[in-house]
């Protein structure tokens, strides 16, 4: 196989908090209740992976670091969903695009991603993005490898995002 | 047999330009695809849209520059330019007013989130 495919583009988020929230069938829902925490509170989730096994619900989530400190005083108020919460600073995200439903080009990135050296934390895919968390000290230089090993149109859009649209 | 029409979709947000493209291939057209209005008018250059779908707020060059560019063109002022904006509310015609007081005019406008449906009629209306 080549060992470069076409990609339109890469996008880096800006530095956020990784959440991760387990709950057991005998357990009210711990992730719609921090889902709701996070919307009465205009929160954005700018990343959202759930999962649901033999009973048990976890949730994969992300938050700009700047909501960090006041995500996290409204879910101290709640001790039940506190007690349940793990949570991971400074991650970011790098999501490429389009994955067009190919396997292999889930492969071809995560192996991509396994030979930076870089974690991973999270992965989810979209319409179009194929989006995983990593460190946000090792964003920068992940896309550049990643960039290198994938064909991106000449005058591509720049990885960093220069607008933010923010639900007021 | 009749060739299909080329449709370029612009729009920093991935996923949006790949739901319109879809739903555009669905309806028998051909698609390009731009991030920001720098990508856009290389598309453009490359090969000549019917029709351009064109967000407003994106990088490096936006959909009101960009529509200023194409319709001040004598190249490129008959393409049909359909803008989706996030502040319908505050654009009440195709002829929309800049804060800094300078004016786009575009062939037609479409609120989002975008009704797909919509959309399609929008386009179909403008290339006739």
């Amino acid at each position: 196989m080549s060992d470069t495919l076409r990609a339109d583009g890469i996008k880096l988020s800006l530095e956020m908090t990784l959440i991760f929230i387990r709950s057991s069938s005998s357990e009210l829902d711990l992730n719609a209740r921090f889902l709701k925490l996070m919307g009465e509170n205009r929160i954005n989730l700018p990343f959202l992976c759930n999962a649901a096994r033999d009973g048990s619900k976890s949730g994969t989530y992300c938050i700009f670091s700047e909501d960090t400190p006041r995500a996290k005083r409204f879910i101290a108020g709640d001790e039940t969903l506190a007690a349940c919460l793990d949570d991971l600073p400074s991650v970011g995200s790098i999501s490429v695009f389009p994955h067009n439903f190919n396997l292999a080009f889930l492969g071809h990135m995560l192996r991509l991603l396994g030979q930076s050296g870089a974690p991973l934390y999270g992965l989810a895919t979209s319409i179009s993005a194929l989006t995983m968390i990593t460190d946000f000290s090792r964003l920068e230089e992940t896309a550049a490898h990643l960039a290198r090993h994938v064909s991106l149109p000449g005058n591509h859009s720049p990885f960093n995002p220069d607008i933010r649209i923010k639900s007021m | 047999m009749s060739e299909k029409q080329l449709i370029l979709v612009v729009d920093d947000d991935p996923d949006l330009v790949e739901s319109v493209s879809m739903k555009l291939e669905s309806e028998d057209f051909r698609v390009a695809k731009a991030y920001d209005g720098i990508e856009a008018m290389d598309r453009i250059k490359e090969e000549r849209p019917a029709l351009v779908i064109l967000d407003v707020m994106m990088p490096r060059k936006n959909g009101y520059e960009l529509c200023d560019e194409l319709k001040a063109s004598d190249q490129y002022k008959d393409i049909a330019i359909v803008l989706l904006t996030a502040v319908a509310d505050a654009v009440t015609s195709t002829s929309y007013t800049h804060m800094d007081g300078k004016t786009t005019m575009a062939d037609d406008f479409i609120p989002k989130p975008i009704e797909l449906d919509k959309l399609m009629e929008m386009v179909k209306e403008n290339l006739e």
